[in-house]
């Protein structure tokens, strides 16, 4: 029982203790991204690692996300937990619609492609719906998120060390959810699918409708983390629905290790600092990374996960991580 | 008393006519053998059975319920399973998962229940494995809970498909060639649990090339050629049927040709 709880334990005593190693605004800052992204690629995995299929269309629900929080904060003057929160639900609903018309006709690339055109339809309203989102000028000063009870202290997250804090418990429930999810009647059902989609049929499982709702239950994700994102950057434009973001966040989870709950968290920090590191030879970063993310995939198909436990166990035989 | 009825059954390909208006009746309880040469249209039967395919005439009816036009997760929620011709399994579970997954239609284990850990959901998630255990004890691979679906021998692969089926809790079972890939004791023991699926209650429908195998399971016997249904009967007809024999041995020679 301690065995099984012991790496989980471990990992979240160290993530607590983080921002007391790597102290300061910078550090805090990466570490802040890090949590957002990997709550990004998590979500994004359900769909690649555990149903077996290829969305590019989350950067778009990542920016509808940040967008729906930012601007029910600013404009209505919401509470950032009811935006935010508000935010999940209503990008839940799109990725709800934009996963079952998609999934209703198509499998494998000609999907990825159909959730490619919607997430850039998507791009293309937001960039040119002036008056809602500003297009390319942006939306700036976007409220961080406070906890204000009578008669404490005000609580407030605007410094990268408090905002971690946040973050990384948002991404903590979103590991567990997954775990949880892969071990009831929902997440086995969208394994099945994955695993043989007309075995599943044959068994009672639908699939068009299991299919839909993790795609909701994904876009959800990738809402939450649009929102978390605004409200700490708290400048956004429409560049996070854009392509940079797509091949982002795929390569995330390809690199990490689809499939696992660890890798698209290793992903998303590699993807956080990786580029960081790279800034000493500032003109070759964007050569350098690729070759990195190519040796990656030659040397570590399955991804850095995978390929670190598969090292382990080599090197442990007895061992079990 | 008939528990599936099919009329008028008629599926083209194009130009090519896979079924021509086949009538057939499958009685409770028995093991009704389906057999024919190689493209006579015994899987496309099972395929329009089971909502894989949309016939382009005629129907069948389940229990006094139209099956066609149904999808195939809607038909196997009526108590109508399939298995395929070629290995069809969950190839990343184990076993036991693979069995697990197949109880999606009994399964009552909710993302709620699981996300609270709460009681009802460890109850129901222990009596699932117990379930799962019961049914690999059944086709006798209680052994191989644990081994991965895909590493498992072809002829087990074979047998975890049937159990993957069962796990639906089926009443009216189509088996599409469950013994293809067996050697001859192997397939022997196939239809060992075939007979013992039958004698406990569950009706069977079985494709299959091997006609002494069938010849010993079937109380009844269809024959497809060419999509049509030249005969039906118990195995000592079928056996002696002149029809069925110069379909499967060739057409006698005529004297004095």
């Amino acid at each position: 029982m301690l065995r099984k709880h012991l790496v989980p334990l471990t990992l979240l005593i160290v993530a607590i203790l983080l921002p007391f190693i790597l102290t300061g605004d910078y550090f805090g800052h990466l570490l802040v991204m890090t949590c957002i992204f990997a709550v990004l690629a998590l979500g994004l995995d359900i769909i690649i690692g555990y149903m077996g299929q290829i969305s590019m269309g989350h950067a778009a629900f990542f920016g509808i996300g940040a967008y729906t929080s930012a601007l029910l904060s600013l404009r209505l003057g919401l509470s950032v937990w009811l935006s935010g929160l508000t935010a999940i639900v209503f990008v839940g609903i799109l990725g709800f619609f934009i996963g079952y018309i998609s999934l209703s006709r198509t499998r494998g690339v000609p999907f990825a492609i159909v959730t490619f055109g919607f997430g850039l339809a998507l791009w293309l309203l937001c960039a040119n719906w002036y008056n809602l989102t500003r297009g390319f000028s942006g939306i700036s000063r976007i409220p961080h998120p406070v906890i204000a009870i009578p008669w404490l202290p005000k609580i407030e997250f605007k410094s990268p060390f408090s905002y971690y804090y946040l973050v990384l418990a948002c991404l903590f429930l979103t590991i567990y959810l997954i775990r949880r999810l892969l071990q009831c009647r929902f997440g086995r059902a969208v394994i099945a699918f994955r695993e043989n989609e007309s075995l599943a049929s044959s068994i009672g499982v639908d699939p068009l409708w299991y299919g839909t709702l993790a795609f909701a239950l994904s876009a959800a994700l990738a809402g939450l983390s649009g929102a978390a994102f605004a409200h700490f950057v708290r400048f956004i434009t429409p560049n996070l629905l854009g392509m940079d973001y797509v091949f982002m966040m795929l390569i995330m989870v390809i690199v990490g290790g689809k499939g696992t709950i660890l890798g698209p968290v290793i992903g998303a920090a590699v993807f956080v600092l990786v580029p960081e590191w790279l800034r000493v030879v500032e003109q070759f970063r964007p050569v350098l990374l690729g070759i990195f993310f190519l040796l990656c995939i030659i040397f570590l198909p399955g991804g850095i996960y995978p390929g670190l436990v598969a090292l382990w166990s080599r090197a442990f035989p007895s061992q079990k991580l | 008393m008939t528990i599936l009825r099919i009329e008028g059954l008629t599926k083209d390909f194009g130009r090519l006519r896979a079924l021509n208006d086949v009538a057939l009746n499958v009685q409770q309880g028995e093991i009704l053998g389906l057999i024919g040469p190689n493209g006579s249209g015994k899987t496309t039967m099972l395929n329009v059975i089971t909502g894989f395919l949309k016939p382009t005439a005629g129907s069948a009816i389940y229990k006094e319920g139209l099956l066609t036009g149904l999808k195939p997760h809607q038909i196997a929620k009526r108590g109508v399973t399939r298995t395929f011709q070629l290995t069809s399994l969950f190839p990343n579970l184990t076993a036991i998962e693979n069995i697990i997954h197949g109880r999606h239609l009994y399964s009552k284990s909710s993302l709620f229940g699981s996300f609270f850990w709460n009681k009802s959901y460890r109850e129901e998630e222990a009596k699932l494995r117990q379930e799962a255990m019961n049914i690999l004890t059944f086709v006798n691979m209680q052994e191989k809970g644990d081994m991965i679906a895909g590493n498992l021998p072809a002829a087990e692969q074979r047998i975890l498909e049937i159990a993957i089926a069962l796990a639906s809790k089926p009443e009216l079972l189509l088996l599409d060639e469950p013994a293809s890939g067996m050697n001859v004791p192997e397939a022997a023991s196939a239809m060992e649990l075939i007979r013992s699926i039958q004698q406990s209650g569950t009706t069977v429908v079985i494709v299959e090339h091997n006609m002494k195998v069938i010849m010993q399971l079937c109380s009844r016997i269809a024959v497809l050629n060419q999509g049509v249904k030249i005969a039906e009967g118990p195995p000592q007809e079928i056996s002696k049927n002149e029809q069925v024999i110069s379909v499967y041995l060739g057409k006698r020679r005529e004297k004095n040709a």
